[in-house]
């Protein structure tokens, strides 16, 4: 039994501290999927907090049919569904992303705060499916199968799709693929 | 029509993409949490255990209503 199984165990026979511990194991992770998928939306932690809230009251009922890690991964991209819905129509707020070529120069494309930032106005660009899935392979590093099972795709459509985004996505990351393939000054 | 050496070539530059994009995110650094989101969440998360309990409370208390409530005589 690995870890998460144990706490999930625990978390499900009403053991506070283990969900806690779960809580602290995955909300960095969460908060980074959830800022990604909303295009860095204020209501970001609001929504994580949501997440955990709705894996808190349904622990009990977890079967164990994927792992903690993919469930929590499929309540917070419904919870991020639900919201998207919700915002539908009621257009963006002033987060809306920069021109991504506005930041060039070489110093800062070396500060890992604007390469971040960049990265995501590059994601926030692609359609909303394809950013879902690059983000969950790419960034938050699962896999194919747990991606399958996270979304209800076919894996052959998971794989075609993430291509496919990857191609969408070099031209945007250009300025960043230039500098890393640069050897570094002193 | 493409010759296969033209394919070949096709294929490594998309290998090449995808290996160069991968590689970008992969290194994304991560942001930091918003100061006190942890304790803000454990609020919330108090709140959540409390209001189970609560309802797990009324509910045990109807079912224990119902069940001893007395059985109406009936005339024969």
């Amino acid at each position: 039994m690995d870890v998460d199984e144990t706490l999930v165990a625990k978390a499900a026979r009403g053991n506070r501290e283990a969900f806690d511990e779960l809580v602290r194991r995955y909300q960095s992770r969460m908060f980074q999927l959830v800022r990604i998928l909303t295009s860095g939306d204020a209501e970001a932690e609001d929504l994580v907090q949501d997440t955990f809230v709705r894996a808190y009251r349904a622990v009990g009922r977890f079967r164990g049919d994927s792992t903690f890690r993919t469930w929590l991964h499929r309540i917070a991209v419904n919870v991020v569904r639900s919201h998207a819905a919700r915002r539908k129509g009621r257009g963006r707020g002033d987060d809306d992303e920069e021109a991504i070529g506005r930041v060039a120069s070489r110093e800062d494309l070396e500060n890992a705060v604007v390469r971040r930032r960049m990265i995501d106005q590059a994601l926030a660009r692609l359609p909303p499916d394809l950013r879902l899935l690059i983000t969950l392979r790419d960034v938050q590093g699962l896999e194919y199968r747990e991606i399958a099972t996270i979304t209800g795709l076919p894996i052959g459509t998971v794989e075609s799709r993430i291509f496919r985004g990857r191609r969408r996505l070099r031209p945007m990351l250009e300025p960043l693929l230039a500098r890393s393939a640069q050897p570094r000054e002193n | 029509m493409k010759t296969s050496a033209e394919w070949s070539q096709l294929m490594a530059a998309d290998e090449d993409t995808e290996d160069a994009v991968r590689r970008i995110l992969k290194e994304r650094a991560p942001e930091d949490l918003p100061s006190g989101a942890e304790a803000r969440l454990r609020r919330r998360l108090d709140k959540e255990s409390r209001d189970k309990e609560s309802r797990e409370k009324e509910s045990r208390a109807r079912a224990r209503k119902k069940t001893s409530k007395p059985k109406r005589k009936t005339a024969r």
